[in-house]
């Protein structure tokens, strides 16, 4: 097994555990906190990848951004959470029977795929160049990236339309 | 992929411009709004909101003989135009209607028309998208508009316990399609719908155990979208909570622009029109199984319905499963069938809520027991209501009638005679459905001989749907001629 192969499933289970902690404790805090140490993972992965601006952006916007967000969030309404509720309901059975038959459909799929398997292409050193000059390249991923800024207009008008004191 | 630009920045615009309008209106409102504190004054911002529209209409008839793509990842051809055309006409009608209620219902109106517009926006943005990160930026924008207009009326608890319920479900089929997406970038290499459909050609039974799952992912998003069994449940407690102006968007909107994606990835991605591989069955099972269910389960569901907002929620998933039946038949006469459908379906639903809303502006009701006696108490929009319905039923001679004749007779050429038998049998299901309604309107005796008037706006809203419901029955044939030149987009030639 070579280092890149123990460092992925490291970083894997370190995801995938977090990721289960998430849905199952009952303190959304100590939910939050267990989702941060998932996007960390998952920073990892990336790295892996060779794909390091993505895991800087992953640290940057999800462990630092959106987690924060969410336990300002969880501050916030701390009087709505009634931490004796169960952290699921009768339907629960019902949600992991699915779940079950997808992952078994997805793993099924996986394995039973005879994947090509080719040696990893070299990472271009600009790699980070070429990205932006793809978003904002009429002939790639301009018009996504501009509704994308509009996008985020519109949430921010919605926000403040619902949320605003009256 | 990463060529010279073909067109120069005036060219792309001028292409942009149905979008562009929609955009200039939507900002124009929300900055000029904030400097007219008193509700008199805001009485024009329906009004903006519909001349934006109608400018947007204008620009997308000067496209019409246009065929160049705008950039990479959006097209400008005949299919995308009449969806816009179709979306912005039945925006018009939704604006006509929202008038009284929002302004009973809120003070924030210059807000609710910017987020209306941008909304339809997106719609038209999805109508030509050929790319799956285009399309996935789209379709979550409409999402997030939907959510927000669906919670708009924060202080009505149910307002917002629908815009959650949509938004939970919503957010996770929206993961679970752009899975799906990321499968198929990652056995193709391409997110354009042209690049995965050349990757996919002569490798179909190679890569089919593989497509196979990314494609349930995928088009189990779109299935919520359209409101396709199993991922409906959404749909009854949104439609009921909702604003019902938003409720009649929610009905129209994003079936229109649902269908516009589902059958141009569909026709893009796989030609199996033409192709008869393995895949291409899959495909096809797939959807006429959702089509089957989504039919059946819309009607007889609807069969229990009380309240006539989550009557029409079933209503129209039943609708969505008769639109499927046209999306399998693959045929340029499919496709025009599904086109004629969306413009019947749209006029005869906008129809049905603009009476709804006109009802309860007055009576604050949505229960189909209240509208007893009716007839009595406004015979225009009793008569008016009933024409809409039988054209949902598809009933001569008003335009869903023509909307279903094609439907199944697409599905009969493509040798479904059984699904086009079953659509007539779901159809008779969905009379008794809309039967209540009549039968309370004229047969039930009124509690109060008290007269309903109705808005002059909703009067608008409700005369041009009822007269499109029956000009569009009318003049059935050369409007599916007219349908039939945006086929060509899918099938070469």
């Amino acid at each position: 097994m070579t280092l890149q192969q123990i460092l992925f499933l490291i970083f894997s289970a370190i995801t995938l555990i977090a990721a289960l902690m998430v849905v199952t404790r009952r303190n959304l805090c100590h939910a939050a906190l267990f989702m941060v140490l998932s996007f960390f993972g998952v920073a990892g992965l990336y790295v892996l990848l060779e794909a390091p601006f993505l895991a800087g952006v992953q640290v940057f916007i999800y462990v630092g951004g959106i987690s924060t967000l969410i336990i300002f969030a969880i501050v916030l309404t701390r009087d709505v959470v009634d931490p004796t509720l169960p952290p699921h309901n009768r339907q629960w059975i019902a949600g992991a029977l699915v779940m079950a038959l997808l992952c078994s459909v997805l793993i099924w799929t996986v394995l039973g795929y005879q994947w090509t398997t080719t040696t990893p292409g070299q990472v271009p050193a600009d790699s980070i160049a070429r990205l932006g000059t793809i978003l904002v390249d009429p002939e790639g991923f301009l018009l996504p990236f501009e509704v994308t800024s509009v996008l985020l207009f519109a949430v921010l008008i919605g926000a403040i339309t619902i949320a605003r004191e009256r | 992929m990463f060529g010279e630009p073909t067109l120069t920045i005036g060219e792309t615009l001028g292409l942009l411009a149905p979008e562009l309008l929609l955009l200039i209106t939507a900002l124009s409102i929300l900055g000029v709004e904030a400097f007219l504190p008193h509700d008199e004054e805001r009485r024009w911002i329906p009004r903006a909101t519909l001349t934006g529209l109608a400018l947007a209409l204008i620009a997308t008839m000067a496209l019409w003989n246009n065929t160049a793509p705008v950039l990479a990842v959006l097209s400008c051809d005949p299919f995308a135009l009449t969806i816009k055309a179709i979306m912005l006409i039945a925006a018009g009608l939704v604006v006509l209607t929202a008038d009284v209620y929002i302004r009973n219902h809120t003070q924030r109106q210059g807000e609710f028309y910017a987020l209306l517009l941008l909304a339809i926006l997106t719609i038209c943005l999805l109508s030509g998208t050929t790319d799956l990160v285009m399309l996935f930026v789209t379709f979550e924008f409409l999402n997030i508009l939907s959510y927000i207009l669906t919670g708009y009326l924060w202080e009505d608890k149910r307002s917002t316990e629908a815009a959650i319920k949509y938004f939970l479900y919503g957010t996770v089929l929206s993961a679970v399609m752009l899975y799906g997406m990321s499968w198929f970038y990652g056995l193709t290499g391409a997110t354009d719908l042209h690049g995965i459909a050349r990757a996919l050609t002569g490798q179909e039974s190679a890569l089919r155990p593989v497509v196979l799952p990314a494609l349930i992912l995928t088009v189990a998003g779109l299935a919520f979208k359209i409101g396709g069994v199993p991922f409906h449940q959404w749909a009854p407690d949104t439609y009921e909570g909702a604003p019902t102006p938003v409720a009649a968007f929610l009905s129209v909107g994003p079936q229109i622009g649902g269908f516009a994606i589902i059958l141009r990835v569909l026709l893009t991605v796989l030609p199996f029109g033409t192709s008869t591989t393995e895949l291409a069955i899959d495909w096809a099972t797939l959807l006429i199984t959702i089509s089957v269910l989504t039919m059946t389960l819309g009607n007889l569901v609807a069969l229990w319905q009380e309240n006539i907002k989550r009557l029409l929620a079933y209503s129209s998933i039943a609708q969505a499963g008769y639109v499927l039946v046209g999306v399998v038949a693959t045929s340029p006469l499919g496709v025009a069938a599904v086109l004629f459908y969306l413009i019947a379906y749209a006029l005869a639903n906008l129809g049905i809520f603009a009476a709804i809303i006109a009802f309860s502006n007055q009576t604050g009701s949505d229960q189909i027991e209240d509208y007893a006696g009716l007839h009595r108490r406004a015979p225009g929009l009793a008569m008016i209501m009933i024409i809409c319905l039988l054209s949902l039923t598809g009933l001569p001679p008003t335009g869903g009638f023509f909307a279903k004749l094609w439907l199944f007779s697409a599905a009969y050429d493509a040798g479904l005679l059984w699904l086009a038998v079953l659509g007539v049998v779901n159809s008779v299901i969905s009379l008794s459905c809309y039967w209540k309604i009549i039968h309370a309107m004229y047969l039930l005796p009124a509690e109060t001989e008290e007269r309903l008037s109705t808005s002059p706006m909703l009067a608008v809203a409700l005369g041009v749907t009822v007269v499109g419901v029956l000009v569009v029955g009318i003049f059935s044939g050369p409007l599916l001629s007219l349908l039939q030149t945006a086929a060509p987009t899918f099938f070469g030639g």
